[in-house]
């Protein structure tokens, strides 16, 4: 077999960062009595040495083998899982990651950091690392050297959820292995999620199976050596009894069926609590039937309409088991019968027969989320092929990946659909004016289901583009676990809402205004352990991340239960730095304002993490340049929430049409205050020109367009100066501009000038407007820059 | 208005050897050619936005089925008289080669006036004219019959001064 490897080394790098990924977010969950969760990052690691290995990234696979032993020796418990062990894990994340970015031409690696850690590494594990890479779970009876004639083997087969995206069938092993000797297969189906959070490719199914052959561990481990990394596989040995009949020593199976009557849930009994008590009695599968099932016209809330076959291994007795339905005896139909020992049940009723022990102990049964009742839990239990089409089902692919380049010409594409609609309509408009008619009426009737048709198409696709905010929240667990560490604080982070969907574009770049929001909330909104609980407050501070919709806009809430902003040490500051004057009054709110000021920090001193006072500037511009806005909430002792407020999307933006002259310029609504027709009292002249509003007890300047954007009109100058004045924001500073008229507000798709052109200052883009004529977008921010050097400008003329 | 498609998708942008075809049109009686390749479409003139603050030369943009592209008056680029534009005026769509990317722009021209061949040998190189006329964008010259016609490189015309790419900030 010759295949090039170089083309499944990118395969590898993109697995391994996932592994990488799955391996802190584990890290940072961690408890140490989560057996899955040790087994998980584990296995991570395990997969990332494999593929180091093989592809001859050796580096990566060798320390990638420490990290790995050391969580071995956690997991047997050979090591204690200690707040120092598992930052030390996360520091080594850091590492395979770096050597890993470095192998594909990233920063070179920080060669001292990576052997600190792997000397670290070293210490932890005590002696130069002796042991080698452990493949799989070892079970305590590991008699795998044993070459029994007809063994009963059990085989516990938990794949990873992905297995069958790195295309595995678990059929096919199953094939492999009836023909090592007979063969039982049994489905359990605990681990099935929510069905909310069910997803349609990956598996949720995991196996017992029992075979009866002369073959050896090596064999069975033969088959599943493609999954090895990709599975956990408990194989051990059952004991082989000579007694098959009723030993009561051993384990036996039984089987129940349980047919209730359809008022038993009337009468307040509740089967789930009875097949719960069952699972205390050994292991259980629970198998609903649904052949009582009636016409959905006759379904009744409150019958019960199925019926269970219930399979138990168990040592217990038939008087036991009856017990437990003691007080459903009347209202049921029950029927326990012992099975006969498990091999006659096998395609090889020839081999020895023995008595199934329980093969596994139940901790899997222990993971099914408790709030799911297991009456609902649709356990399968099905035999060989069947098993196997029940694993399939979830194969059926319900995403595709699709190069995001398409997603936007589709994207560009329906604008100028919606364009071309607005074109049509228009037409439509006119030519009603002029004529009436059937035909005219039918035209206004297609031009209005074409409106309707586009905007829900445009709404579609642009849904297409839209993520989850999951992706940026993501990253918050690591920082705050870091950043927390290094403070000494103690913080719990909670996030919601992170299914809130968002364009990618704007995700992309909101994850550094958020990382630094919430380094701003643990360094200066968080108060240490001891100052929490001198407020009265619990020592662990809370950080939460909110996001949400609200009216075509997406908010993120960064609340923190903290000090609050102290106002009066920001007010000093900034008299002190002379962003303000003393004399200046100002009320709270406009105090918390001022930390978005350029070059304002309180932090007495400069930390790694904030306080050299380039902060909230960057951030409120940053978001701004987004078309988004952030606003500042503040209580003394009770905390503090920035909130950031976003636009869905940055390819719509809600525009307010306006003429300056002979010129259509839309100015985005987000910016825009208000508008208002000033009086002529209002507006102050300075040297013979409009400079000055009073508007509301302020004085906000204005800005001239056809000035600052030099527009030289051909037009007489006899044009009086209008007074309707779009107030406009941008950084807390507040213009208003001179416009000549206000046409109509409309969504329009922005077009970038870059392009085929170039950046200008004051302008954000173009678009193209219902007739297909193109009309620059206002950007507010970039106006006041171009005004204030229009000023200078003049100033120097004069001068 | 009128759309003239020249069929150019997946013609190579760089010239060839030999035998290479030039679209001339005309300005105040002079009369230059370009490189017929770079020229993706012919479109009579419509009104077009202007831009704040730029040359006179720059006339706005214009959307063209969705992109909005720059409009370069060619007379006013090389400081000839400002005429009408009348029903012969054409915007001369061509692509433009800025650097690493490509970017679509329209001329303005009186007229477009033919299309021919010319082998590279023929052309004769462009000389140099003192008195600080810029000829960088010239390319050579061609002698057709009576007519002169003025070789001219796009690329080099159309990527400079406020039309030149900014460097990535």
């Amino acid at each position: 077999m010759s295949i090039e490897l170089s083309q499944f080394i990118s395969t590898f790098l993109e697995e391994s960062y996932e592994g990488l990924d799955i391996m802190e977010s584990g890290l940072l969950n961690f408890n140490s009595s989560d057996e899955e969760a040790i087994n998980t990052i584990f296995r991570a690691a395990h997969s990332i040495k494999g593929g180091a290995g093989t592809f001859g990234f050796n580096e990566v696979a060798d320390f990638t083998h420490d990290v790995e032993t050391l969580l071995d020796e956690m997991r047997s418990n050979k090591q204690e899982s200690t707040p120092a062990l598992v930052n030390l894990l996360l520091e080594s994340t850091d590492c395979i990651r770096a050597l890993l970015e470095a192998s594909q031409e990233g920063p070179e690696v920080d060669a001292l950091m990576i052997s600190q850690v792997q000397k670290r590494l070293k210490e932890v594990l005590g002696i130069e690392a002796e042991t080698t890479a452990v493949e799989t779970k070892d079970t305590s009876s590991q008699e795998s050297a044993t070459q029994h004639s007809d063994a009963v083997w059990s085989v516990h087969f938990i794949p990873n959820s992905n297995l069958l995206q790195s295309g595995h069938e678990p059929l096919f092993m199953f094939e492999a292995l009836s023909e090592l000797g007979g063969l039982q297969i049994e489905v359990t189906t605990n681990i099935f999620p929510a069905l909310s959070a069910f997803k349609p490719e990956e598996l949720y199914l995991s196996w017992e199976l029992l075979l009866v052959s002369e073959c050896s561990e090596e064999d069975i481990k033969e088959v599943f050596e493609w999954v090895e990394d990709e599975c956990e596989l408990n194989i051990s040995v059952s004991q082989v009894p000579s007694n098959p009949e009723g030993d009561i020593d051993s384990d036996s199976e039984w089987l129940i069926r349980f047919v209730p009557n359809a008022d038993i849930i009337q009468t307040g009994n509740d089967p789930s609590l009875m097949f719960e008590t069952l699972f205390e009695l050994g292991d259980a599968v629970v198998t609903p039937q649904f052949d009582k099932l009636p016409l959905i016209q006759n379904l009744s809330a409150d019958q019960l309409y199925l019926s269970w076959e219930i399979r138990l291994a168990s040592k217990c007795t038939k008087e036991e088991i009856q017990e437990i339905f003691e007080w459903v005896e009347g209202d049921c139909e029950l029927e326990i019968t012992k099975l006969p020992s498990v091999t006659q049940t096998t395609a090889n009723p020839s081999s020895t027969s023995s008595v199934v022990s329980p093969a596994t102990p139940s901790n899997t049964l222990s993971s099914v989320p408790e709030e799911q009742p297991k009456a609902v839990d649709t356990a399968v239990q099905s035999k060989g092929k069947s098993s196997a089409k029940n694993a399939k089902k979830p194969t059926e692919a319900s995403s595709i990946r699709v190069d995001t380049e398409k997603v936007d010409s589709l994207i560009n594409r329906v604008g100028e659909l919606v364009i071309t609609q607005a074109m049509l309509g228009q037409v439509g408009a006119d030519l009603t004016e002029i004529t009436t008619g059937p035909e005219v009426e039918r035209l206004q009737t297609g031009l209005e289901l074409l409106e309707r048709n586009t905007r829900d198409l445009q709404e579609d696709v642009m849904r297409v583009r839209m993520l989850p905010i999951s992706f940026v929240f993501n990253r918050f667990p690591r920082l705050v676990h870091d950043v927390s560490g290094k403070l000494g604080k103690k913080v719990e982070l909670v996030l919601s809402g992170e299914q809130t969907e968002i364009d990618k574009t704007v995700m992309e770049k909101i994850g550094d205004p958020m990382t630094h929001l919430i380094r701003n909330s643990l360094d200066h909104g968080l108060e240490t352990p001891e100052e929490r609980l001198a407020a009265g407050k619990s020592e662990t501070g809370k950080v939460e991340l909110r996001a949400y919709h609200q009216g075509g806009h997406i908010i993120i809430d960064i609340i923190d239960d903290g000090r609050g902003l102290n106002t009066k040490k920001i007010y000093e500051k900034a008299c002190e730095k002379g962003l303000i004057n003393k004399d200046q009054q100002l009320n709270d709110q406009e105090i918390n304002e001022l930390v978005f000021k350029a070059g304002f920090s309180t932090a007495d001193e400069v930390t790694d993490l904030s306080g050299r006072g380039v902060g909230m500037d960057v951030v409120r511009r940053n978001i701004e340049s987004l078309g988004g806005q952030v606003s500042i909430k503040s209580e003394p002792n009770k905390g503090s929430t920035f909130s950031v407020k976003l636009p869905l999307t940055l390819a719509i933006l809600e525009g307010q049409l306006v003429r300056v002259h002979e010129d259509t310029y839309v100015i985005p609504l987000v910016s825009i205050v208000e508008t208002i027709l000033a009086t002529n009292s209002a507006i102050n002249s300075i040297a013979g020109e409009s400079k000055l509003l009073h508007f509301r007890e302020d004085y906000i300047s204005l800005l001239n367009l056809k000035n600052i954007f030099k527009l030289n009109t051909d037009a007489p100058v006899d044009e009086k100066e209008s007074n309707l004045i779009a107030i406009v924001e941008s950084g807390g500073k507040k213009v208003g501009l001179i416009v000549d008229e206000l046409y109509g507000q409309q969504q329009v798709v922005i077009k970038s000038l870059e392009v085929n052109f170039k950046r200008v200052e004051g302008l954000s883009g173009a678009t193209i407007l219902g007739d297909g004529s193109v009309a620059l977008i206002l950007d507010v921010a970039g106006l006041m820059q171009r005004g204030q050097a229009f000023e200078m400008e003049a100033a120097v003329k004069e001068a | 208005m009128t759309t003239v498609n020249a069929q150019t998708q997946g013609g190579d942008l760089h010239s060839n050897a030999e035998g290479q075809q030039y679209l001339s049109f005309l300005l105040d009686d002079e009369e230059y050619g370009i490189d017929i390749l770079r020229v993706q479409e012919l479109r009579g003139w419509t009104s077009v936005t202007r831009v704040p603050d730029m040359p006179d030369y720059l006339k706005g943009v214009l959307n063209l089925r969705g992109a909005i592209i720059p409009v370069v008056d060619l007379r006013q680029r090389f400081g000839l008289p400002v005429i009408k534009y009348g029903p012969t005026t054409v915007v001369i769509v061509i692509r433009v080669l800025s650097g690493a990317v490509e970017r679509v722009m329209g001329i303005i021209v009186d007229a477009v006036a033919e299309t021919y061949t010319f082998e590279i040998d023929q052309i004769q190189p462009a000389p140099q004219i003192g008195g600080g006329v810029k000829t960088d964008y010239i390319t050579g010259l061609m002698a057709h019959g009576e007519k002169m016609i003025i070789l001219m490189d796009i690329d080099e015309l159309m990527n400079s001064e406020e039309l030149a790419v900014e460097e990535l900030a």
